[in-house]
């Protein structure tokens, strides 16, 4: 037996159809938003010389009770008047990829040392459909004044299976209470499953209050960076791929210019080099670079740009292991200088996925502790001086 | 007259890469639950070809409104940890391979036998595999191209362009089963399930592994009856 034939005349067919396009397309046309215009990174200044680093405080972030594994810390600077002056949020549990790792945060009162103690942001049970673990989180206040909390969530398997879930906080005071996130949407980036993509670095801000989220695709070998567009209101408006070449994880933007931004990135190859993409058009096309002249034992970096122009870099400076942390400036993106030593020990021991935030007139940087805790470090800035 | 100006303003809209449309939140709720249902009450029948037709009817819909249950009790739940959510091409095909199976003048028999009603059109089984390639080559950016192709799924140009193509393709086939491509996008458009992208409503993985068998089923009883 065929398939029935149509049963409408040649004719009638041509206006149903013509008819259902015209209201589709409407349909279609009319769910859409204005497009977003061009946007640029803030740039204030630029510097001739790197200014220089003078530590002025260090600690640990209180763990929550009972936890004995800590990854991933993410620094969030809080909007001038805001009691708070920094956020912080980690992923925290008995064991990385353990069902039972949540989203911890923290927050550090304004002009205060001491942390407040810890208490779950997000656990899977706020995420609903197709998600099983957690992993890296990453963290933008809109400008608004609302969270928003981007995590690494992990459908049937491991980080593989990672997909981003995009939350946000569920009210003005739901900040400061456990679980106080919602999902707005898991973020589709891909057709297969919407698998293997993750998050690490923090978001570069644009001119007209959305930012750039970096982000990348990893499914084993094959590796490379995406950088994920939201306007104001944090919708997600594009994808654009950052990188032609493969085995670059992890990207961490910084604004060399208004328009021109480099992307560093965690090297997953065997060269062991911080990896490099560049955009001219402020994030509209993006080339591969050459890398870096420093090494990296395929271990996460982050960057940050100072008011005054100088460009930090916290990375670990080895080819092997991730028992050393540094912090590197540069004016330029391309030369970097080695400031000071942030951590450091033997074999085996890791300090590792630094976050740096500018934050009351100071760097701020955390990083993961031996992976038990989140270490902070706190740094006053000093003009170079000839 | 317009000129060609006016005519790019017109258009304008249709080229806009940047502003995708995602499903409303509770929808996405509802329709996670309602796609897996349709899909897997099709999968009960098929696997439950012992049973006499009445009870087969009622496991299917059982395990169809199953899929209804809240949380981890669903099946819907675990399908979409693994593989997010069916396309509605998928659900479309399922819900009428149900119906053709399950009317009443339909004549039961184990599923194994080859089946007319089981057809698809070839053209659409060869797009089906080969879009599943290009989208999942591109998944790995394994193709010689630096943009996404799985973002320009967001753009109302790729939907556009894919609904006029499939109501052409039923407008000359004459044919109610080739309507169904053009019924996936007009259901993604009025909806924006599953993903709000237009890949995700015309395609899946799953989709596109079944099509690879189908064709290799088709391909072997052609080999064999000639």
């Amino acid at each position: 037996m065929r398939p029935s034939a149509d049963s409408l005349p040649r004719i009638r067919r041509y206006l149903v159809a013509g008819l259902a396009c015209c209201v589709l397309v409407a349909v279609e046309l009319g769910w859409r938003d204005a497009p977003v215009p061009p946007a640029q990174a803030l740039v204030q200044r630029t510097a001739a010389t790197p200014s220089q680093l003078v530590r002025t405080g260090q600690g640990h972030i209180p763990m929550p009770e009972g936890d004995l594994s800590a990854h991933a810390g993410d620094l969030l600077v809080m909007p001038e008047g805001h009691p708070w002056s920094l956020m912080a949020f980690w992923f925290s549990g008995s064991r990385e990829a353990a069902p039972d790792i949540q989203i911890a945060s923290a927050h550090l009162a304004r002009g205060s040392d001491s942390w407040s103690p810890a208490r779950y942001a997000v656990g899977r049970q706020d995420l609903g459909f197709g998600t099983t673990r957690l992993g890296n989180p990453v963290s933008w206040l809109d400008n608004k004044g609302r969270v928003h909390l981007f995590v690494v969530a992990t459908g049937l398997g491991g980080w593989a299976a990672a997909r981003i879930v995009h939350l946000r906080q569920r009210d003005a005071q739901s900040i400061a209470q456990p679980h106080g996130f919602e999902v707005q949407q898991v973020l589709p980036l891909s057709w297969l499953w919407n698998y293997s993509h993750l998050i690490r670095s923090a978001p570069l801000h644009l001119s007209d209050a959305g930012v750039v989220l970096p982000a990348h695709f990893e499914m084993g070998h094959p590796s490379f960076p995406i950088a994920l567009r939201f306007d104001a209101d944090g919708r997600m408006r594009s994808i654009t791929r950052m990188a032609q070449s493969q085995h670059m994880l992890q990207p961490a933007l910084l604004p060399l210019s208004e328009t021109r931004w480099l992307a560093l990135m965690r090297d997953g190859s065997p060269q062991r080099q911080i990896r490099v993409s560049q955009t001219l058009d402020a994030g509209a096309h993006w080339q591969d670079a050459p890398n870096l002249d420093l090494p990296n034992p395929d271990s996460s970096v982050v960057t940050l740009r100072l008011p005054d122009g100088t460009m930090l870099l916290a990375h670990n400076n080895t080819s092997e292991g991730r028992h050393i942390l540094n912090l590197s400036a540069s004016v330029d993106g391309r030369q970097w200088q080695h400031m000071t030593t942030v951590a450091q020990g033997g074999p085996g021991t890791e300090y590792s996925y630094p976050s740096l935030e500018w934050a009351d007139q100071q760097v701020w940087l955390s990083y993961t502790d031996q992976r038990r805790q989140i270490a902070w470090q706190r740094f006053a800035v000093v003009p170079h001086k000839p | 007259m317009l000129i060609a100006s006016e005519w790019a303003q017109l258009f304008q809209p249709l080229l806009d890469m940047d502003s995708p449309v995602f499903p409303q939140a509770a929808l996405r709720q509802v329709g996670v639950h309602m796609l897996w249902g349709v899909v897997l009450a099709a999968a009960g029948w098929r696997v439950a070809y012992v049973l006499q037709p009445h009870w087969r009817l009622a496991w299917a819909a059982c395990v169809g409104i199953a899929s209804s249950l809240p949380g981890p009790l669903s099946p819907a739940y675990w399908l979409e940890l693994a593989f997010a959510s069916p396309s509605w091409t998928s659900v479309l095909l399922c819900g009428l391979w149900l119906w053709r199976q399950t009317r009443p003048q339909a004549v039961f028999s184990d599923p194994w036998t080859p089946r007319p009603t089981n057809h698809i059109p070839l053209p659409w089984v060869l797009c089906g595999i080969g879009l599943g390639w290009v989208l999942a080559l591109d998944t790995f950016a394994a193709l010689p191209m630096h943009q996404s192709i799985y973002g320009w799924g967001f753009s109302p140009l790729a939907s556009v362009v894919l609904m006029v193509g499939a109501a052409a393709a039923w407008i000359v086939s004459a044919r109610w089963v080739h309507a169904l491509p053009f019924l996936a996008i007009a259901l993604f458009i009025l909806t924006r399930l599953p993903s709000g992208n237009v890949w995700d409503a015309v395609s899946d993985p799953l989709l596109s592994l079944y099509l690879h068998v189908h064709l290799a089923a088709q391909g072997w009883r052609y080999l064999r009856g000639r």
